[in-house]
């Protein structure tokens, strides 16, 4: 071997061992720029809500915000008991056949003393419908059929492949993945990637936190993550990726004298296929969270963990693999 | 290898079938669509976008003429008073701003319908469409400031922070497949480029109504549902980038009732209206929440 020969080999070696640790390192560590910070996201059944219990706990982080720290806890989705047409918070001893289900808590911690159309709660989520042209108010609606056989007279129908009808084995395989790394002008990239969601299904993002944390002035707020538009769609195997620049961190630390913190990143479903703006619904039209959408995946960013993520985060970015 | 083969065969007839135009042989037919930028329905720079004249042959004959007089303009480039219609004459730095057009309100008026006024507040008109209104949890629609270092955290906020201008909306362009086996099933397949970075549209197929269902015409011969059923949104991705495939229940290339374009909605108001692009009845017109920015004519080539 001559020397070009051998300093060619070394540079290729040099830089296939630079290559390989920059991949291995990339998901937690950046060389360049400042630590990464990986999230794992839980599946949700609402609020700060699995299984019945409480995903984490913030009274050590935003103890007046009082959707993070409700009693009862707030549910989003139940389970159907089509034999009694009702509908039980989710429980790890709730039939996984079980079909998801609207939810009134939401609204009536919003909104207590509110009158809902009851048909609209403890009901299956393929039934709630969409608004169709021509129609005259918010809660006009028509449910669309599923994907009809070839052929068929022109109607208003899901894509094929959409399950409107998820049930809790199907809601509860969703899981998810953020990274956030600040880069050198003081932006932060945040990708997030969700897996095993609903197929063709619309999602939105939102950042969840306390400003004034830890002081009386402490107050909750909830907005668009990243700014408008925050809306994110699965592919037909349920997966989306998406990235997105911020000029704030939303892994920022939860403390007294901090202007606000975050605390937690959730991926809405919007089971009636729409989206209303800067909020994810339309409460005091009567249509809560609960009864057209729900969180289904929180990436908690400040409190107390008190349960182990239900599905495992995948490993990588992304919807190639 | 076998494999291979199933997936090299497919790949080479819809070679052909974008070379060609369209094809037909035993039960398989095949068209390309190039799409166009446009400012509303079946327009640019204020004229049709399509001329539908080759229908005549089989449309019946009212049906026709309102197929070929058929436009409405849905975005405005930014006047000093009041939005203006967008024309081969517009400086194309303009911004493009939101409009409440003559031919909104004339197709308004031919479905029958008579807004109110106070249904569609003169504040929102003439609105560049990256600060267009939305709507919030409580209370009116309300512009929200864009996303900057000092307007961040705690507020809801837009993550665009420039205007986008005529030009950079005539960069839209894309391509369809539209596809049949046999003539009740069929498949899109679209690709869209120069889309606003990170918007949110809709895909919609719009017919022309020759033989509906149960007999019963409406007061326009025209009906569309969302591109292959619910849910039919797409988000471009940061570079202006979007893809969409579906599975049809029909052919789309038959003549009973023939599809006349697809099209990619742009919603500037962040909200998404279910099963229409629109809410006219609420005042949520095309032109004040949206407009069709990408259009597929299949007329030509049926």
């Amino acid at each position: 071997m001559n020397l070009n020969k051998a300093f060619a080999l070394f540079s290729t070696l040099a830089l296939a061992v630079s290559v390989s640790a920059t991949a291995q390192s990339a998901e937690f560590h950046n060389f360049k720029f400042k630590r990464s910070t990986v999230i794992e996201g839980y599946v949700s059944h609402g609020v700060n809500i699995y299984n019945g219990q409480r995903i984490a706990d913030y009274s050590n982080y935003s103890p007046m915000v009082p959707w993070l720290n409700p009693t009862p806890l707030i549910d989003e989705v139940r389970a159907y008991d089509e034999a009694n047409n009702t509908a039980s918070v989710i429980t790890e001893s709730t039939d996984p056949s079980s079909l998801i289900a609207t939810s009134d808590t939401f609204f009536n911690f919003m909104n207590p003393g509110g009158v809902i159309d009851p048909k609209v709660i403890d009901a299956p989520i393929g039934t709630i419908g969409s608004n169709y042209f021509g129609y005259t108010a918010a809660t006009d609606r028509i449910v669309p059929e599923q994907y009809p056989m070839a052929g068929s007279e022109p109607s208003v129908y899901l894509a094929k492949s959409v399950n409107s009808t998820p049930t809790v084995e199907q809601w509860n395989e969703i899981s998810g993945l953020i990274t956030v790394r600040e880069k050198p002008n003081g932006y932060h990239k945040v990708r997030i990637t969700i897996k095993d969601g609903i197929p063709n299904g619309l999602y939105t993002l939102w950042d969840v936190g306390a400003v004034n944390p830890l002081t009386e002035n402490e107050q909750g707020y909830a907005v668009p993550m990243g700014g408008l538009p925050n809306v994110m769609i699965t592919n037909e195997k349920g997966c989306a990726y998406k990235e997105i620049e911020m000029p704030y961190s939303i892994v920022r630390e939860c403390k007294e004298g901090a202007e606000s913190c975050s605390s937690y990143i959730n991926a809405v479903y919007h089971w009636d296929q729409q989206v209303y703006g800067a909020s994810p619904g339309q409460t005091f039209l009567g249509l809560p969270a609960g009864v057209l959408a729900a969180n289904q995946l929180t990436w908690p960013t400040s409190g107390d963990l008190l349960i182990d993520a239900p599905t495992d985060a995948p490993k990588h970015h992304g919807c190639f693999r | 290898m076998k494999a291979k083969l199933k997936t090299l065969i497919p790949a080479l007839c819809l070679s052909t079938v974008a070379l060609s135009g369209s094809v037909s042989a035993q039960g398989f037919k095949a068209q390309y669509v190039p799409g166009h930028a446009c400012h509303g329905g079946n327009t640019f720079n204020g004229q049709q976008l399509t001329d539908y004249a080759h229908t005549e042959s089989f449309l019946p004959p009212s049906v026709f003429q309102f197929w070929n007089n058929f436009y409405i303009s849905e975005v405005g480039a930014q006047g000093d008073v009041e939005a203006q219609e967008i024309t081969e004459n517009t400086p194309l730095d303009t911004p493009v701003v939101t409009i409440y057009s003559d031919s909104t309100k004339d197709f308004i008026m031919s479905l029958g319908m008579d807004l109110d006024p106070s249904l569609t507040p003169e504040e929102e008109f003439n609105v560049p469409i990256a600060q267009a209104y939305t709507m919030t949890g409580s209370g009116p629609r309300t512009q929200i400031p864009t996303m900057s270092k000092d307007v961040h955290k705690f507020m809801a906020v837009q993550n665009r922070t420039e205007d986008i201008t005529v030009a950079d909306w005539n960069k839209a362009k894309g391509r369809m497949h539209l596809t049949c086996r046999g003539d009740d099933k069929g498949s899109v397949s679209l690709t869209a480029r120069g889309l606003v970075p990170n918007g949110v549209y809709t895909a919609w197929q719009v017919f022309a109504v020759t033989n509906p269902p149960n007999g019963q015409q409406g007061p326009i011969p025209m009906t569309f549902s969302p591109m292959g059923g619910l849910d039919n949104t797409i988000v471009a991705d940061k570079h202006g980038r979007a893809t969409l495939k579906r599975q049809l229940n029909y052919c789309p290339l038959e003549h009973e009732n023939p599809l006349m374009y697809v099209s990619l909605f742009l919603h500037w108001d962040h909200v998404l209206y279910g099963a229409g692009p629109v809410m006219i009845d609420q005042g949520m017109i095309p032109g004040r929440v949206g407009s069709n920015h990408l259009c597929f004519p299949t007329g030509d080539y049926l």
